[in-house]
């Protein structure tokens, strides 16, 4: 007996020390720090090798709200994120300011995201725990890419794992589908990261390494932070600069991003007898089916669709029929959201030249605009809500 | 303790002090293994490259 009790003390330890670990990794789980927290930016982000939980944007959510308010949960990309905009302009700051007591904004949108992606995840997960929500993202014309399928979508394996999310069998018979259609290399990787999921719901290290970064060291390094890899996460700050003079702005790669402007909407509508464009019904069906499969019917009533326009600059450039066609399809996918039962607003349009940062980012002008037509959005949306 | 001459087994005796050390420093060696096994799950799920510069 003596003789094993070297190996059997390890043993103990091990268990002892793995357990202390989920046990803190538990505990991390509803971390709602920092107090003051404006958006996720590059630093605390996935582009640096970051990884927030789900469970931690939902905290962060959940901890500003409190009963007989709404929560305004902003999704999407770097527009919504506020690229353009130093983090005292950040426009969701301006919405929270017109909106008023009454709602509490929180901005969990992340550069490169989907609209069904992080933000929307976390509305979902809060709306059936009967918190009041709103979801606003951003998106362009065309098809919506499921939450499974993007960047971020370690946050759905996520939420699926705690079972978060409504029991929908929609989805997850998509899910089923879109994974066996996957090559196997893909699929093997999407079912290790669901597996990876599923630990992680037990064993809480993503929760306690990710908190770890937070507010002690960083322990990976990687070329956003460089030397700097190892200083935990909260001494970085949020160095979004100030927009450059507008004769700056829009010069550099202009060939590049009119490619990129002429092909938001080009492959959706072709021209049509009377000198118009009619709009591509197999794509526009298609998206439809998306929208479908992807948000929750009990979500939709819930949700504001932002359609991102380019900036009057590059659409300046384009042509009279060039700028026909993209009036027509913005309006017909934005007339698409509203018959799947979801709000939209294509913004942009009317904006000047100096509310754009670039070709899609806004500046802090640009962002109040965006802020007062989403917050008149939200205050219809939650009329209709109540 | 009296030993009982009819009695052939040995009482059995105190662990001694360099045998706790090896226990306790087993103990706190599989601790650090167990803290270490949970960080390299989640070290296993990091990508190699942040997204961004594999995908743009």
């Amino acid at each position: 007996m003596r003789s094993r009790l070297p190996t059997l003390a390890l043993l103990a330890g091990l268990i002892a020390g793995f357990g202390l670990a989920v046990f803190f990794g538990a505990a991390a789980e509803s971390y709602s720090k920092p107090d003051r927290f404006k958006r996720f930016h590059p630093f605390i982000s996935p582009e640096s090798l970051f990884y927030p939980t789900f469970s931690s944007l939902e905290t962060l959510a959940l901890a500003r709200w409190h009963r007989g308010q709404t929560l305004v949960i902003i999704g999407g990309n770097s527009v919504l994120n506020g690229v353009g905009q130093p983090e005292d302009r950040l426009w969701s700051l301006r919405l929270q300011e017109l909106l008023g007591p009454d709602f509490v904004v929180v901005n969990l949108s992340f550069r490169g995201a989907f609209p069904s992606e992080a933000g929307a995840l976390v509305a979902e997960s809060l709306l059936r725990r009967d918190v009041p929500v709103i979801y606003v993202a951003n998106t362009s014309p065309g098809g919506v890419v499921r939450a499974f399928e993007g960047f971020y979508r370690h946050f759905f394996w996520a939420a699926r794992a705690r079972h978060a999310l409504h029991d929908w069998p929609v989805r997850e018979k998509d899910l089923a589908f879109r994974l066996a259609s996957l090559p196997e290399v893909k699929r093997h990787e999407r079912e290790e990261e669901m597996r990876g999921a599923a630990l992680d719901r037990w064993f809480h290290f993503q929760a306690l390494w990710q908190h770890v970064a937070y507010r002690y060291a960083f322990t990976v390094w990687n070329r956003v932070t460089g030397n700097a890899s190892l200083r935990p996460r909260d001494t970085f700050p949020d160095d979004e600069a100030a927009p450059p003079p507008v004769a700056e702005r829009f010069g550099p790669n202009l060939t590049r991003e009119m490619e990129i402007v002429r092909s938001v909407t080009a492959p959706l509508a072709t021209p049509s007898a009377n000198d118009g464009w009619t709009v591509d019904a197999t794509r526009l069906a298609s998206a439809g089916d998306d929208l479908e499969k992807t948000f929750p019917p009990s979500l939709r009533p819930r949700m504001l669709m932002l359609l991102s326009q380019n900036s009057p600059y590059h659409r300046a450039q384009l042509t009279a029929a060039e700028r026909a066609r993209d009036d027509a399809v913005f309006a017909a996918y934005a007339a698409l959201w509203r018959e799947h039962g979801i709000a939209s607003a294509i913004y942009g349009t009317d904006f000047a030249v100096e509310d754009f940062r670039d070709r899609t980012h806004l500046t802090p002008s640009g962002g109040d605009r965006l802020a007062a037509l989403v917050a008149r959005e939200i205050r219809a949306l939650s009329a209709q809500n109540r | 303790m009296k030993l009982d001459p009819s009695d052939p087994t040995p009482p059995p005796s105190p662990l001694p002090r360099t045998t706790r050390a090896t226990l306790l420093w087993r103990f706190a060696l599989g601790a650090v293994l167990g803290l270490f096994l949970h960080y390299l799950l989640y070290r296993i799920s990091l990508p190699i490259e942040p997204f961004i510069y594999v995908a743009f």
